[in-house]
């Protein structure tokens, strides 16, 4: 008996005493995971994931990386980048993983991914300048999201990347695509305004003889005679003027002088009488001009051309405070003599300092109000001066019409996107930037226009409009934006493959791909669109400049290695190993330099294996290859230790 | 009679029993000895971390570290002509020689207020001709009651009037860098304001007077938020800030001070290092305390860079048995400087 008493004590000891341990443990991962949920959360509303070296604009959906999963606002594809601190864990180890009522292999089976924290940590600092740190213990917490993502909005209008934004007053904006030095055998451009079958109209050669730049106001709007006109104000063409002199803006800038900006200012008056007889009297010849014009009341043009006429108006006028003095110049006036131009009078005037700051200050209140009274409207550019949310349309795929389809440019490959919806129609869409020659509201493109084939979703019965269905400002309850991330806590790196593992497998989003382009008269085809590591004849090095891409590009891309660690052979525990400790600084792709690039870029089947994180990673980041003592072949079983719902938004914000 | 005792065999059963018993009981009580020693050692370590952990969230949300209302405030003295982060608006506002207040409310910068508006040029560049005009003179840069610029080829034009002008715009931005710092003007400006303003034409701009930025060395145009801090870091220095890599500390050279992290080439690590060594706050926990127990310090940097304000905390541990340190490392959400300072009365009333 006393035998027994003494095995149940001793038993009883064995057992209980351990669990005091583990509370503690337990302890600390909910200290972990706290600071970490607040993380990520703080990085999800605050960080700034600006990627400047994308393409934004295409010839459809499916060619822009716009339209991407990887430009969603969902949290784990925000924060899940090189940058930002959460990393997947690759999928080969998170099947190995047990929990409370399998939610983990749910989780993973709902198409989820677990994650783990980046021993680099984050904050948007360039990785090789983050010094290295002691072990991050946190590393030991993975966490899932948990619940659907929803319908977020789409971040810009896939073909137009709206908006755009200029200073106000400018001349018209004057747009280069490729110069001239990138011409090929031929003059034939490497750009893309001829990507297009059918040439773009308006195309010229004021950069040096490439054929490649233009006005964007000028073939913005297709068949709008007024904007076409408007290239007067940038520049006259030989013989349009009376008296054989150049006029406009590029004349000017190209010899400035007070005779060059006076024909400059000449040329702006000139455009506002073309727009109509008398249409903008009240700004040119205002009765009181120490008052601003303050809507679009006093003309009965259209208030995107008030807007326009004004921006160049003003623009033209201030610079002729360069040439003329105040005292005894503008202050008593400058007589502005009529210029016929294209068989038309430009308007004489006695220019005053007066009317240079009214012009100035209707200008900028024009802009200002078209931007905020019309954000659907873009037949005027955005002061650049201002840029406010609001600029920004609001878009959203509609789930519940059939969805255009298309070939992927530079291949045969179909590709499908969902219809778009917006709350009012866009008016004066017109053309892109990019694409000036591709009318996106026109029949010349192949899912264009607003039909059946057309971007926009297709008219609902009762209102004629898809509308209907747009949903971004509807109201809607707290818990439709609810998600919850879950906190595990597991020694996942004790396994002899945590960091030769392959990484979870890459959303293909998360690769970056050049939108439809030609190269001296060639359009580019698939794979070189894909290929960002060569260094291409003329721009060199026409590679991503993948440290703005944050969200795109494998996750773990500064901890990858850029060689098999299982030694020549492929193999793991074959003899010919990198050895366990190694270092293997030099075996990372890093982000040290642009010579570094090519190590995970293109399509050679090399830079493929290493985007994809098939060797693993340095995923603790000590610059050293690690193998835990678990084989593979063991389950582990991972502790839930928390959870904590978040606010699922479905735009793109910041926060500060 | 027979004498009744114990057989050898079952002494010798009775002791290896008896002998079982007692290492089974001295091994439990050594694991529970083990046990509950690794307990305590974790209970301790978890409350240090934890207080760790809370320390940095309140620093982060309180700002003591750099303007205790309790103890030190260097950082609401005056630096010659200029404040430091925690200096009272009315004290500096008055020595910038800004003639309006600053203005902070809501309201004041809706984007439906002309006043608010920037009304310069972008285009220009400190040095390039002004071809594009004096921007200046259109409400630029002429505050309100005091006299136009004198702008060499174009002479003293007449201030705009009030409808026109764009002075109180123009006075808000001049007047926050002198007052607060780098770091205090872009905590308190809308997000998408433009770093840079007209002023008197000198040296450093273009004869029409842009732009007047506000540091030595940055870019020398107007800006927005993001390329305005693309490659630069701007941080904010605690009020007993460490001497830093590259020299002694000074606060108020340390609170103007930016640092280039230029993306694309070159390592600049030692930059980093030299940001993080100036600007960080570092609070060891419980300097004095038994041997046994690990050393625990909470450390905090708070920047500004690509548009992004940052507090990183590390709460990092060292074991007394071992040596071993180990970090946790977490961003957090805090209370603004602005609301830092509005908390202590030092944006008037």
């Amino acid at each position: 008996m006393s035998l027994v008493i003494a095995t149940t004590a001793v038993v009883t000891a064995a057992m209980v005493f351990p669990t005091g341990v583990k509370a503690q443990q337990a302890a600390r991962f909910r200290l972990y995971a706290a600071s970490k949920a607040m993380e990520i959360c703080e990085r999800n509303a605050c960080a700034n994931v600006a990627n400047p070296a994308l393409d934004h604009e295409a010839c459809a959906p499916w060619d822009v990386g716009y339209t991407y999963r990887s430009q969603s606002s969902d949290l784990e594809t925000k924060v899940s980048g090189h940058r930002f601190g959460m990393h997947p864990l690759p999928v080969t180890i998170a099947r190995r993983l047990d929990s409370d009522e399998d939610e983990i292999q749910r989780l993973l089976d709902d198409g989820g991914y677990l994650y783990y924290f980046a021993a680099t940590g984050g904050g948007s600092w360039r990785e090789d300048t983050v010094p290295q740190s002691p072990p991050d213990d946190a590393q030991r917490v993975i966490v899932g999201v948990q619940g659907y993502a929803q319908n977020n909005a789409v971040n810009a209008f896939p073909l137009k990347a709206w908006p755009y934004s200029v200073p106000y007053p400018s001349p018209p904006t004057f747009m280069i695509h490729g110069t001239g030095d990138v011409a090929g055998p031929g003059g034939a451009p490497r750009g893309r305004c001829e990507f297009l079958p059918s040439a773009p109209a308006g195309l010229e050669a004021w950069q040096g003889g490439a054929g490649v730049s233009y006005l964007w106001e000028a073939v913005s709007q297709p068949g709008d005679a007024d904007l076409v006109a408007s290239r007067m104000v940038f520049t006259s063409k030989a013989g349009e003027s009376a008296d054989g002199l150049a006029y406009g803006y590029k004349p000017y800038f190209d010899a400035p002088s007070a005779e060059s900006a006076t024909r400059y200012l000449q040329a702006a008056l000139w455009w506002c009488e073309r727009l109509g007889a008398g249409a903008l009297a009240d700004f040119i010849a205002p009765s009181d001009a120490t008052r601003p014009i303050e809507d679009f009341s006093r003309s009965s043009l259209p208030p995107h051309k008030q807007v326009l006429a004004l921006r160049y108006l003003a623009h033209a006028g201030l610079t002729m405070t360069r040439w003329f003095p105040y005292a005894g110049g503008l202050d008593d006036g400058v007589a502005i003599p009529s210029a016929l131009l294209a068989g038309q009078p430009s308007p004489e005037l006695t220019l005053t300092h007066e009317l240079i700051v009214f012009w100035h200050a209707t200008s900028l209140h024009l802009a200002h109000r078209f931007a905020a009274s019309y954000p659907y409207d873009w037949g005027a550019p955005r002061p650049l001066e201002r840029a406010i949310m609001t600029d920004y349309p609001l878009f959203e795929y509609d789930l519940f019409a059939p969805p255009i389809g298309g070939t992927i440019a530079g291949s045969t490959t179909h590709a499908d996107q969902w219809r778009l919806l917006t709350p009012q129609p866009v008016k004066n869409l017109g053309r892109s930037m990019s694409y000036p020659g591709f009318d996106i509201d026109n029949a010349t493109w192949t899912i264009a226009g607003g039909g059946a084939s057309g971007i926009w979703s297709q008219g609902d019965p009762t209102t004629g409009s898809g509308r209907t269905r747009f949903s971004l400002c509807a109201p809607f309850a707290a818990s439709e934006r609810c998600r919850q991330l879950v906190f595990w806590a597991v020694d996942w790196m004790s396994y002899e493959d945590a960091e030769t593992a392959p990484s979870a497998p890459v959303d293909a989003s998360k690769y970056p791909k050049w939108a439809p382009i030609q190269e001296w008269g060639t359009p580019w085809d698939f794979a070189r669109m894909m290929n960002a590591a060569g260094s291409g004849p003329g721009w060199s090095p026409d590679t991503w400049v993948d440290h703005h891409l944050h969200t795109w590009r494998n996750p773990e891309k500064q901890l990858l290695y850029t060689r098999d660690m299982a030694g020549p052979d492929g193999v793991d525990g074959t003899g010919d190993d990198v050895g366990t400790g190694s270092d293997v600084t030099t075996d990372m792709v890093g982000n040290t330099d642009w010579s570094s690039f090519p190590k995970d870029q293109g399509a050679a089947p090399e830079p493929v294996r290493v985007f994809n994180g098939l060797y693993g990673a340095d995923r603790n980041f000590n610059h050293r290859l690690d193998r835990g003592p678990l084989p593979r072949t063991t389950r582990l079983r991972a502790q839930t230790i928390g959870r904590w719902n978040y606010y699922d938004t479905r735009v793109h914000v910041q926060l500060r | 009679m027979t004498e009744r005792a114990f057989t050898l065999l079952e002494l010798m059963i009775a002791i290896a029993i008896g002998a079982v018993i007692a290492g089974m009981v001295i091994a439990a009580a050594r694991m529970a000895s083990d046990c509950v020693t690794a307990g305590n050692r974790l209970a301790i370590e978890n409350q240090l971390i934890g207080a760790g952990v809370l320390a940095a969230c309140d620093e982060i949300d309180s700002w003591k570290a750099y303007d205790d209302p309790d103890g030190g405030q260097p950082l609401r003295a005056m630096s010659g002509p200029r404040g430091l982060p925690f200096t009272p608006l009315a004290q500096t506002w008055a020595a910038a020689g800004v003639a309006a207040a600053w203005d902070g409310g809501e309201s004041a910068w809706s984007m439906h207020n002309p006043r608010a508006w920037w009304r310069g040029c972008m285009a220009e560049r400190a040095g390039s001709d002004p071809v594009n005009g004096f921007y200046g003179v259109s409400g630029a840069s002429v505050p309100i009651g005091e006299p136009a610029p004198t702008y060499a080829r174009y002479g003293t034009p007449p201030q705009p009037p009030p409808v026109l002008s764009g002075a109180w715009q123009h006075d808000m931005v001049r007047g926050l860098e002198p007052a607060l710092g780098m770091y205090g003007l872009i905590d308190y400006l809308p997000a998408n304001a433009i770093y840079g303003y007209y002023g008197a034409p000198n040296a450093w701009t273009t004869e029409g007077g842009v732009p007047h930025w506000m540091t030595v060395g940055a870019l020398p145009a107007p800006q927005a938020l993001y390329p305005a801090t693309y490659n630069d870091v701007f941080s904010i220095v605690p009020r007993n800030p460490a001497a830093g890599t590259g020299g002694p500390a000074d606060i108020a050279t340390t609170v103007r001070a930016r640092w280039q992290t230029w993306e694309g080439g070159g390592s600049l690590a030692a930059n980093v290092r030299d940001l993080i060594d100036r600007n960080e706050h570092r609070d060891v926990l419980m300097p004095i305390a038994p041997a046994h127990w690990p050393r625990v310090s909470a450390r905090i940097v708070r920047t500004i860079h690509k548009a992004y304000f940052t507090n990183a905390c590390t709460v990092a541990w060292t074991s007394p048995l071992t040596g071993a340190t180990s970090e946790l490392r977490f961003t957090g959400f805090g209370t603004t400087l602005r609301g830092a300072r509005q908390s202590r009365g030092l944006d008037g009333p």
